[in-house]
């Protein structure tokens, strides 16, 4: 379990929590998560693109990454590549969300590193199912 | 000396008997002529006469004896002549038998001696001759086999390449030096090879060559049907010899030909040169066309693979445009009803909703749009209408956008008259379309121009953003389906890519033209459409067209309904319940139907002003149920005025529900003011009659 951030400025209850990252270029869509893991108890952060998220994750130390492959600068597949690669972020959990449902898309995420791959459209309770599933002792209130 | 004396008085009559002896028994190939026969028959027999005189001395060394000389000399005529080793060897008995019966008849006695001197002269003849001939026939063997083995390595040479570049020099170096000392390839497909390709034994001089074939008149390829000898009427720079032409030639289709020509070795083609030059060349020729056919079948190989990969592309981008917000529809709607989700964020959450339900509607529509255009079914419907009351309302449509991104909109509309034929609704889509476009590609704070005006018999609408510009490598592109300028899986802007191929064949079916231009990326980008005026316009009549807008506000439900009545029938629950509040809201009277039978049964005992229908349902479907209505015993029930409400968007399907007896169609998302107008209509009652507004 990795430490929270103590200069995460960050609610009382979710300081203990363990950072989870979601990184979306379409707004609708990421504040979906981000709403919905807020709901859930974890703390939350968030990213518009795969360059954002990289910047972020020196300092913020995400426990997760829910991850979407389609965006600008950085898309998702090169973001993941890049995350697993360095052994200092590898061991960050990375949950593709993708509307590129073809067994092409899905395959070139797995082989990217992402430990799971979910297609749009994924609704609220799976991704958190899938959250708890991967990362079992995550509380899941704060 | 007696037989001497006899082989010397009675020579030609012994070569008279032989000659009539080897034909009687067909020693000789049938067709050889009689001096052919004789040969060196008669000199033979001189030399046999020296040896009995003594004159020369007959040595057990075979090879230096006249008649050694001479029996050699035949034999290798014998073999040129194509006689059977068998009859060369009979031939030596016969010419014994010939002598001897010759002296018999002169009763000329011959002694033992004389007997033995002629054995031995004979039997030195046959051995000499029967080798000559053998060394004959072995050295033609050699050469044969020369040629077969040449010939395997030629066929393996040239089938171990696909690649007709990689044939072709193999080709040249293959023939050197066994048929030529310099060559030359020509062939007629500028395909398959740009230049002449040339080669000499010395490889100093293959430039040489090439000069000297340049100016040599070659008979061209197609010309040429078998191998040719073509000597060289005048010496050339290389001291050509001897040269022949060859074709390269498979069935019907020649390739080409290659020169042969024998200049350094001072050789001559052989007649064997010249089968085997065009064994060689078939054999070329062959490898040629294989490696053609494999080059055509590699080309289409990738055009076919180019083609499907563009598929898979298109249906991963289709995936991906449609699940976008699909997701944000189906992640929102669950985060109101069972998410905890604050009161107050339930408003922004409806908001997100609809926006992305309109967005996939669009992607929908355009959809179905561009398979009407790639089919060239879509159909426009000319009226008198004004365009610049069209680009006004679509200005309207684009302008919260494009506050929402703080982009400026400048329109000058001038003052001339903007009414011209068209379709309203197709040029509402057109001007929308690049509407949409200038804002979706402008980034924050950026401005759009849109001027209107008249040129010559034209109305001209032109569209100016300071966006993101197009790549110049894009602009021929830029009006296909399915092609955006940035294709990759980090752009920035979503879309199927099939907005400008839309607005393009719109444009094209009013008889005008739409035209983009960009100074290239990052310097913004202009679309000029122009439609021409009808000559049938008439300015005086002004038509209030209201065209719809996309992201209008909803046209407010007309009422003066109350009263009407409304058989609704819907397999899906939602679909008809949705139908059923939308008509109830304007007071009409609804009845509804989960099937045809139980729509059939439900019209036994309530006439509906209306009927709406979907078409795809179980058991029986739309078209069965008004057929059935429509051929009913009662006048009533026939008469009922019916609306197929459907998903199948297509022409066909709005063309085959109108057939199948109903009176309007109408498609799924239903338009609620749309429909509910249809019901006016056909109730009777106009919906824009205003009545009482109020709830009772």
């Amino acid at each position: 379990m990795k430490p929270a951030d103590p200069n995460a400025e960050a609610q009382p209850s979710s300081a203990r929590a363990p950072l989870i990252l979601v990184v979306d270029d379409f707004d609708d869509n990421r504040l979906l998560y981000v709403q919905t893991i807020a709901e859930a108890g974890y703390a939350v952060d968030e990213a518009t693109n795969g360059q954002e998220a990289l910047e972020k994750i020196g300092s913020t130390r995400p426990a997760v990454i829910i991850m979407d492959l389609s965006m600008p600068v950085v898309d998702g597949w090169e973001a993941t590549r890049r995350i697993k690669a360095d052994p200092r972020t590898a061991d960050i959990v990375i949950i593709a969300v993708t509307g590129h449902a073809t067994n092409y898309g899905l395959q070139q995420a797995r082989d990217a590193g992402a430990e799971a791959v979910l297609t749009k459209p994924c609704l609220p309770e799976d991704l958190l199912r899938t959250i708890s599933a991967l990362v079992p002792d995550l509380p899941e209130r704060g | 000396m007696a037989l001497a004396q006899l082989l010397s008085d009675k020579r030609d009559a012994i070569v008279r008997r032989f000659v009539a002896e080897v034909q009687t028994q067909g020693v000789p190939p049938t067709g050889t002529s009689r001096s052919k026969v004789v040969d060196h028959i008669p000199f033979f027999l001189d030399d046999v006469i020296r040896e009995l005189r003594g004159e020369t001395a007959l040595r057990d060394t075979q090879d230096v004896s006249d008649v050694s000389a001479t029996a050699r000399r035949h034999g290798e005529q014998r073999w040129e002549l194509g006689f059977d080793l068998d009859a060369l060897v009979r031939e030596y008995g016969l010419l014994r038998y010939c002598i001897l019966m010759e002296a018999k008849q002169a009763n000329v006695p011959v002694s033992i001696d004389e007997f033995d001197q002629l054995a031995k002269c004979l039997n030195v003849g046959v051995a000499e001759a029967v080798t000559a001939y053998s060394t004959q026939r072995n050295a033609e063997r050699d050469r044969q086999h020369e040629d077969i083995v040449f010939l395997a390595e030629a066929g393996s040479v040239l089938g171990s390449s696909l690649d007709s570049q990689a044939t072709l020099t193999r080709l040249v170096r293959l023939v050197i030096p066994r048929l030529a000392d310099w060559c030359a390839i020509h062939l007629t497909d500028a395909a398959l090879a740009k230049e002449v390709r040339v080669a000499h034994v010395d490889p100093s001089k293959t430039e040489l060559v090439r000069e000297v074939y340049a100016q040599m008149a070659w008979p061209s390829a197609d010309a040429v049907h078998a191998a040719r000898s073509d000597a060289p009427d005048a010496p050339d720079a290389l001291g050509t010899t001897s040269s022949i032409i060859v074709p390269l030639r498979v069935q019907r289709a020649t390739y080409g030909a290659i020169v042969l020509a024998y200049s350094d070795s001072a050789r001559r083609h052989s007649a064997d040169d010249m089968l085997l030059a065009e064994d060689l060349a078939r054999r070329a020729a062959v490898a040629i066309e294989n490696s053609h056919l494999y080059e055509l079948a590699n080309a289409e190989r990738a055009r076919v693979e180019a083609a499907t990969r563009a598929k898979d592309e298109f249906v991963a981008l289709l995936s991906h445009e449609l699940r976008t917000p699909l997701n944000a529809i189906l992640g929102w709607s669950r985060l109101v009803r069972h998410g905890g989700l604050p009161a107050d964020k339930h408003p922004h959450a409806m908001e997100v909703i609809e926006r992305n339900a309109e967005a996939q509607s669009q992607l929908v529509g355009d959809l179905l749009e561009v398979s009407r255009v790639i089919s060239g079914t879509v159909r426009i419907n000319p009226a008198q209408m004004d365009l610049g009351e069209v680009v006004q309302m679509a200005i309207e449509g684009i302008r919260p956008g494009a506050e929402a991104k703080r982009v400026t909109i400048e329109m000058d509309l001038g003052r001339d008259s903007t009414l011209l034929r068209g379709d309203a609704d197709r040029l509402q889509q057109v001007v929308w379309n690049l509407l949409t476009n200038a804002v979706k590609f402008t980034p924050k704070g950026g401005r759009i121009r849109i001027a209107l005006r008249r040129v010559d018999s034209d109305l001209e609408l032109v569209i100016e953003d300071t966006g993101i510009g197009i790549p110049p490598a894009f602009l021929p592109h830029m009006f296909e389906s399915f092609r955006q300028s940035d294709a990759s899986t980090t752009r920035t802007h979503g879309g199927l890519g099939v907005g400008l191929a839309i607005a393009k064949h719109l444009v094209t079916l009013h008889g005008g033209t739409l035209e983009g231009s960009s100074d290239g990326v990052g310097h913004g980008a202009t679309f000029t459409v122009r439609v021409p005026i009808s000559p049938l316009v008439s300015p005086t009549v002004g038509v209030k067209r209201a065209p719809a807008v996309r992201c209008e506000e909803p046209a407010p439900l007309p009422a003066g309904l109350r009263g009407v009545t409304v058989l609704v029938v819907d397999d899906e629950p939602d679909a008809r319940e949705l139908i059923q509040v939308l008509l109830e809201s304007c007071g009409i009277i609804v009845q509804v139907a989960a099937s045809a039978e139980a729509a059939w049964q439900e019209l036994e005992r309530f006439l509906p002003d209306v009927l709406i229908s979907d078409i795809g349902m179980p058991l029986e479907d739309g078209y069965a149920l008004i057929a059935k209505i429509r051929a009913s015993t009662s006048e009533e029930l026939r008469r009922i005025p019916a609306i197929a409400l459907t998903a199948y968007a297509m022409a066909d399907d709005r063309n085959r529900a109108l057939l199948a007896g109903f009176n309007l169609h109408a498609t799924k998302p239903a338009d609620p003011g749309a429909l509910i107008t249809m019901v006016a209509d056909l109730a009777g009652r106009r919906a824009a009659e205003p009545q009482e507004l109020g709830n009772e």
